[in-house]
């Protein structure tokens, strides 16, 4: 006896709101007219809400940085520690508003070795280049030179304090103030992209230099980018203190 | 014999799609095209209030695009003059590059109005603290211009926002924008 086929239920898909059968390609339902997935449209208050969080975030650190430039006795890390300090916890504050999602961007589960490796070893290419290019720029334009190290070289650890200040506090702080609570408030309430390109915008000017920018926002880019792509804040991390070690080990090697 | 009347495929008057014989809704646009002259004249009303404040907020938009256009004149034209009277390569370099900088943002808010004026709300925003700063009276300098540009830009970004959102919705609806 042959087998018996068993006849293939076919499911059409149904209205939402009338539960009328609908065409395959139709957005509305024929029946009742129904859009059958509108658009979540996010509210003025919310926007409003988030953008005021962003900017409160943003100006006091900006400022903060400013003043810092500013007055003499910043130059001296026994003071620039206490800056350093408020903005920490400034960003903890907003971080703490966040707390569950910005938890999980530290989770190490589906890290992969090899992207890791590439975000280290890019970010070191990255940082020589711009180095170099950045050395020249202000030797023959401004007739100087750049350095962070002046601040550090009197210190009883100087070479600990100078790496932990310039590659690790940046790598910690900066990727879950910019990938994390920015990347976070933006993407809630106008979408990824503009999440991504805004925290970099933001993270670039932050910095205080025109020149700057033209490295700045695109490695900002690829940090917030891998922050959407693997929900996590390592690969950025891992950018940014090899980036910024590159830096301080150029500079002790140019000594 | 009395012929029977079937019903027939009506060509929607929106979006030109055969709606099957029966349906009351066109599936492709939601026009309704078995429905009363009431219920047509509602549709068209949406429809046209949609596109018309689309519209509204592409001139806001534009309004936002010109104020860059403006700015990135009047800075380059403040930094030239500082550049001659200083002798100072810092401002010539910020006269070129700055400007630059707001006439790729002018250029890319007519594709992405909310990210680009954004971006140039905070650049604008920020250079003003970091003047301040720099200078305080140059708070006072200009004043008038500055409120008006933060003014401008306030709202093209709310105006770059409303026009994506609407956009969305057009598209989501498969309404011609």
């Amino acid at each position: 006896m042959e087998p018996v086929e068993e006849p293939v239920e076919v499911v059409l898909p149904v209205c939402v709101t009338c539960g009328g059968n609908l065409s395959v390609s139709g957005r509305f339902c024929p029946h009742c007219g129904a859009l059958q997935a509108p658009v979540a449209v996010v509210g003025e208050d919310l926007f409003e809400h988030n953008a005021r969080v962003l900017a409160l975030f943003y100006f006091v650190i900006l400022i903060v940085c400013l003043a810092v430039a500013k007055i003499d006795a910043f130059a001296d890390y026994t003071n620039l520690v206490f800056v350093e300090g408020f903005i920490a916890i400034w960003t903890l504050v907003f971080a703490f508003t966040r707390i569950k999602e910005m938890i999980s961007l530290y989770s190490l589960k589906n890290l992969k070795p090899l992207l890791l490796l590439a975000c280290a070893g890019g970010a070191m290419v990255a940082s020589i280049i711009v180095s170099t290019a950045t050395n020249w720029f202000n030797l023959h334009v401004f007739d100087k030179e750049l350095d962070y190290w002046s601040t550090y070289e009197n210190l009883e650890y100087a070479v600990p304090v100078f790496f932990a200040s310039v590659a690790f506090y940046p790598a910690i702080i900066e990727e879950l103030g910019f990938r994390g609570v920015f990347y976070s408030y933006m993407n809630e309430v106008s979408g990824r992209r503009n999440a991504i390109i805004l925290s970099s915008v933001a993270f670039g000017i932050l910095h205080v230099s025109l020149v700057a920018l033209i490295w700045l926002v695109p490695f900002a880019l690829v940090a917030a980018y891998l922050r959407f792509r693997y929900n996590t804040l390592w690969y950025g991390m891992v950018m940014h203190f090899c980036f910024n070690a590159t830096v301080c080990i150029l500079e002790l090697l140019g000594r | 014999m009395e012929e029977v009347a079937f019903p027939t495929a009506v060509d929607c008057k929106i979006c030109h799609n055969i709606t099957e014989p029966g349906n009351k809704f066109c599936s492709y646009c939601g026009y309704p095209v078995g429905g009363t002259e009431y219920e047509q004249n509602e549709f068209d009303f949406e429809y046209e209030t949609k596109r018309y404040q689309l519209n509204n907020a592409r001139a806001i938009v534009k309004s936002g695009t010109n104020t860059l256009y403006v700015l990135s004149g009047l800075i380059f034209l403040g930094n030239l003059v500082l550049y001659f009277v200083k002798d100072d390569v810092g401002s010539l370099i910020v006269g070129i590059l700055l400007p630059l900088i707001f006439l790729g943002l002018a250029y890319w808010s007519k594709q992405k109005p909310f990210t680009a004026l954004l971006s140039a709300l905070l650049l604008y925003a920020s250079l003003l603290v970091i003047s301040a700063f720099a200078d305080p009276m140059s708070i006072l300098s200009g004043i008038i211009v500055k409120i008006i540009v933060i003014g401008a830009l306030v709202k093209a970004v709310r105006g770059g926002r409303e026009a994506q959102d609407i956009i969305k919705e057009l598209n989501a609806r498969n309404w011609n924008q």
